[in-house]
């Protein structure tokens, strides 16, 4: 009896001491984890938050040597071509990923399915070069509308797979019950089916504008690039990437910082993004669990 | 679950067997000091009366928890309700056989009358229906029941017969009228042993075909319609 | 007696597999049909063929099912869904709508803007599901942090926003505990004055208790179809009452 009772404490503290081993590797896996996020953060934001003030938004690049300046054009030339991306990626791939999810039940839809993974793995320097085949060389021009619509590709793929699975999430009950009260299908799935879905897809919506805020490559093939400013979709356009890119690599320190200055612009840029997407897709209610 | 139920119902079912058992060995007593005037007959039908009324409230209860506990439907229900019904026309029965007792005790000294008259006719009639009805209960047999139904006419008719004759005979002689008077009651008491007889092969017919048949005859005669 | 649906040989199939055999089933106005029967017998899906969902996950039907002498087979089921009106077993507001939005939804989405027309009709649907005088003050609140109960109320209220002419109920309080239960069961003797009702339920004294009428089916078949007290007192067939009793199989 007692040797029992002993025995089962025995396993009790074995089964204690395991479970703290446990603990201890997946916190110490969470720790790994975000150091390379708080390395990135820190070394942005140190770098970067000598040159950051109010002219680097409002200003134009100096010239080499001149001190100061800012990267107005670059700002609004990446949430130019954000929004040309955008208003490509958004729509078709919501589209597609309700097609999919809603109708997509055969041969069709797999194949699309299969596109949409092949496409999201394509490297989006291939996109760059495609788009710049197709829409650069025909127009002679190096455009913002080339940049928009290469970083639209790039998002497509992304948008329509979180669209497929986070209406896939709805439950099949809640398209019934809508049906049964006489909603046509098509209103059912507008209304009710998106409207539920609605907090997962502009997730993966914020996914793939945060990706496409950060190409680069694709970029140096279609948008170029522009020291000076400009807004119109025809002509080459300025970047945060690409500035960083470019300022980077030069052999001026001045240049080297302001680098540091645009990351740090671009991730406060998705920061924002972010923010606005959490307050946008709030729920009304507070929901308990 | 199941299992759980048939079980209480073989358990229900045994109990009202016994306790009809005890009913049968109180009337078959009473009626055979009748027959016999052997009054020494008569001592302990009283006494196990209280046997009876044990099983009385048991199965009582018993029922109660059955209902409440597994809410039987169609037969399953019918049976619960007939044997609750059986189980009081059961209680009565012993009763009347120790009112039986009691005036055969009393009428000790009216052999001559009882013989005369059809009275141990009819107790035999009264005893072999209440012997079918508890038999018929055990079998469950439609055709025992009915047959109990058809006796019943033969001892009413019996009982009107001896009212008859004892109340001729108490017009004949002053004498003879407390002893008429004790064997009326009597008589009466095995004419309602017969009733209940009766009612349990209603019951039972209740039970086996969902057929109400009690009051049936009243009712045709009346014209009542019985879709209740 | 009147006939609100006149269902005739009715076969339901999905794909190849036939889950309905040739059923047959008047359906008499304001009164309550309980379908009973064991898993797999066929009772939802005769629910669903009644309102066209049958078709929604891909099914067939052949056969006639007349609501007041029209054969809904041949309609358009976005109208024929909008007068057969249909609970679910879990209850399920719209995660999204608030309280009122909910009921107001099928109006909504059936082209009804008339605000103040909707608010009186939400009021009324509310009342008749026996809801108001709990959420009245909380219209705007989400249905989804109601009691499992008043959720299956509030889908109720919003079914009969829609004023349909039938409501079928798909086992309404499988999910329930036993007084949101009886209040489901009180609703019910209530809504048949109004409306008649087919109910589907695996409960079979809840079946015995809100229902005037009993349809057992097995295998699709149908195998008896009386008034209930008939069926739960002396039903004609072996096999029903075997069924009612619990001594299936």
């Amino acid at each position: 009896m007692e040797n029992g009772a002993m025995k089962s404490n025995l396993y009790l503290y074995k089964k204690k001491i395991i479970n703290l081993i446990m603990l201890s590797l997946s916190v110490l896996a969470a720790v790994i984890s975000i150091i390379p996020l708080i390395f990135i953060i820190y070394y942005t934001v140190s770098k970067g938050i000598s040159h950051l003030n109010i002219d680097f938004f409002i200003e134009m690049p100096k010239p080499v040597g001149e001190p100061g300046g800012g990267m107005a054009n670059a700002i609004v030339g990446t949430l130019i071509m954000l929004g040309i991306g955008g208003s490509i990626g958004i729509p078709v791939g919501m589209s597609a990923g309700i097609y999919l999810s809603e109708f997509g039940k055969n041969k069709f839809g797999n194949v699309v399915r299969f596109f949409a993974d092949v496409l999201s793995g394509v490297p989006s320097i291939v996109v760059g070069v495609v788009v710049y085949s197709l829409v650069v060389i025909p127009m002679k021009q190096f455009s913002a509308l080339a940049g928009g619509i290469a970083l639209g590709i790039i998002m497509i793929p992304t948008i329509t797979r979180t669209t497929d699975e986070m209406i896939k999430i709805v439950p099949q009950s809640l398209r019934e019950t809508a049906l049964s009260l006489g909603i046509p299908k098509w209103k059912t799935t507008v209304s009710i089916v998106l409207k539920t879905a609605w907090k997962g897809i502009a997730t993966g919506i914020l996914l793939a504008l945060s990706r496409a805020a950060g190409e680069t490559a694709p970029l140096l093939f279609t948008a170029l690039g522009n020291r000076f400013w400009s807004t119109s979709i025809g002509q080459p356009i300025a970047s945060l990437t690409v500035y960083i890119y470019d300022y980077a690599k030069a052999p001026f320190e001045d240049w080297n910082n302001q680098a540091w200055t645009a990351a740090l612009v671009l991730i406060i840029l998705i920061s924002i993004l972010s923010l606005l997407f959490k307050i946008i897709t709030r729920s009304r209610y507070n929901i308990k669990q | 679950m199941q299992e759980h139920f048939s079980q209480e119902i073989e358990n229900l079912k045994t109990n009202l067997i016994q306790m009809a058992s005890l009913v049968d060995e109180q009337a078959e007593k009473a009626i055979k000091a009748l027959e016999t005037g052997d009054i020494e007959l008569c001592k302990g039908i009283k006494s196990k009366d209280v046997d009876v009324d044990i099983f009385d409230n048991k199965i009582q209860s018993q029922c109660e928890n059955i209902l409440a506990l597994f809410q039987p439907v169609t037969i399953d229900l019918r049976f619960v309700i007939a044997v609750m019904m059986i189980n009081t026309q059961l209680e009565r029965c012993g009763d009347i056989s120790v009112n039986i007792a009691r005036r055969v005790k009393k009428t000790a000294g009216a052999r001559e009358i009882i013989k005369e008259s059809q009275i141990i006719q009819m107790a035999n009639s009264a005893k072999e229906m209440l012997k079918l009805s508890i038999d018929c209960f055990i079998h469950s047999s439609i055709d025992t029941a009915n047959s109990i139904l058809i006796k019943d006419a033969e001892v009413d008719s019996l009982n009107k017969q001896i009212f008859k004759f004892l109340v001729q005979k108490m017009k004949t002689d002053a004498n003879l009228v407390e002893d008429c008077a004790h064997l009326i009651v009597l008589a009466r008491n095995i004419e309602r042993l017969a009733d209940h007889a009766t009612n349990i092969a209603e019951n039972i017919i209740f039970y086996l075909e969902a057929n109400i048949v009690a009051h049936k005859m009243k009712f045709q005669k009346r014209n009542i319609d019985e879709d209740f | 007696m009147e006939i609100k649906i006149a269902v005739k040989n009715l076969n339901a199939f999905y794909g190849k597999n036939k889950v309905l055999k040739n059923v047959s089933i008047d359906i008499p106005q304001n009164k309550v049909l309980a379908i009973i029967g064991p898993s797999g017998c066929g009772k939802s899906t005769f629910l669903r063929c009644l309102n066209r969902m049958h078709e929604v996950v891909g099914g067939t039907v052949q056969g006639s099912i007349m609501l007041d002498g029209e054969d809904i087979t041949r309609k358009d089921p976005v109208l024929v869904r909008r007068r057969l009106g249909m609970i679910f077993q879990k209850p399920n507001p719209f995660p999204t709508m608030s309280i009122f939005d909910n009921v107001a939804a099928g109006l909504k989405y059936n082209g009804k803007t008339d605000k103040k027309e909707t608010a009186e009709i939400v009021e009324k649907s509310l009342k008749q599901a026996a809801l108001w005088d709990e959420v009245k003050d909380s219209l705007e609140q989400s249905g989804i942090n109601l009691s499992g109960g008043q959720q299956q109320r509030l889908c109720i209220a919003r079914t009969l926003a829609i004023q349909p002419e039938v409501i079928l109920m798909d086992e309404p309080a499988s999910a329930l505990d036993p007084i949101s239960t009886t209040k489901i069961e009180d609703l019910i003797f209530e809504l048949k004055k109004n409306y008649t009702i087919v109910i589907v339920t695996h409960n079979m004294q809840q079946a015995s208790r809100v229902s005037d009428f009993t349809a057992f089916l097995y295998m699709g078949e149908l195998i008896e179809y009386d008034a209930t007290k008939k069926i739960f007192t002396s039903p004609e067939l072996k096999q029903t009452e075997d069924y009612v009793r619990g001594r299936f199989g």
